[in-house]
């Protein structure tokens, strides 16, 4: 085990951090879940061949920590808090920070020029996260299953706990306030330079 | 007909998008509202590049 691989690894934690909260919702059993999942990269790192990513790899190990907790905790299910966001009340005022009353937008959104080429800046993925980071717990979470797991929206619903029209809700506001983010933080900023 | 789309249904009509497939009538009322606006335009463009680096996101690369 080279420093340099130990280093690659621990560069992983903060996604696997969002990765173990999305699924367990508590911060304290997520670290948990993740210090288990390095210890066993750690120990087992012979056998990653590089077939995947590394991240996939680490990820596919975390999975299985965080269904050993998710079964230990099931039985304080019920007492979880779950929604932190007003979707009950089919409150849309948030979109007025959006559109104007005639239902156009505020902020025109601008062409964000050749987007892909943000993949390769090691920066665009600090501010992604950081954008990440800044949506209401709920909408990161359910944005990160979604389009980050690929989950599927029905099982996510059930999950949280909550409709599917207030999951959507969440999951559609998740979207408007990262791509306003992304506008804001980079591409307002580099698209229009590069 | 008179039921042209304003921005913020047609932004509502495109997250739909990404949970089911939009009926006829729903795909014709956003196709026109596009082809007049490059704001949505823009906006379209936008949440299929945030699709694609979720999944990026995802493998680390
Ligand atoms: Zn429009």
């Amino acid at each position: 085990m080279t420093d340099a691989r130990f280093a690659e690894i621990e560069g992983h934690r903060p996604y696997l951090m969002r990765y173990a909260l999305a699924q367990l919702r508590d911060a304290q059993l997520a670290e948990e879940a993740v210090q288990e999942a390095l210890v066993s990269a750690l120990e087992n790192i012979a056998t990653f061949g590089g077939k995947s990513t590394l991240r996939t790899w680490l990820t596919s190990i975390l999975r299985f920590k965080v269904i050993d907790l998710q079964r230990r905790i099931i039985s304080d299910r019920n007492n979880l808090e779950f929604t932190d966001f007003a979707a009950e009340t089919g409150d849309e005022s948030w979109l007025d920070d959006l559109f104007a009353p005639d239902g156009h937008w505020k902020a025109h959104p601008q062409s964000w020029g050749n987007p892909e080429a943000a993949f390769e800046q090691r920066r665009f993925w600090e501010v992604f996260e950081r954008c990440l980071d800044g949506l209401p717990a709920a909408g990161g979470r359910v944005f990160f299953k979604r389009e980050v797991m690929g989950e599927e929206t029905e099982a996510i619903c059930k999950a949280e706990r909550i409709t599917p029209s207030n999951c959507w809700v969440i999951l559609h506001r998740a979207r408007l306030g990262l791509r306003t983010c992304l506008e804001k933080n980079w591409f307002g900023k580099e698209a229009s330079v590069g | 007909m008179d039921d042209d789309l304003n921005c913020r249904e047609a932004v509502r009509l495109m997250s739909v998008a990404l949970e089911r497939i939009l009926t006829e009538a729903e795909t014709s009322l956003l196709q026109r509202h596009l082809s007049d606006c490059l704001d949505c335009r823009n906006f379209e463009v936008q949440v299929k590049f945030i699709h694609r680096a979720a999944s990026r996101f995802r493998s680390g690369e």
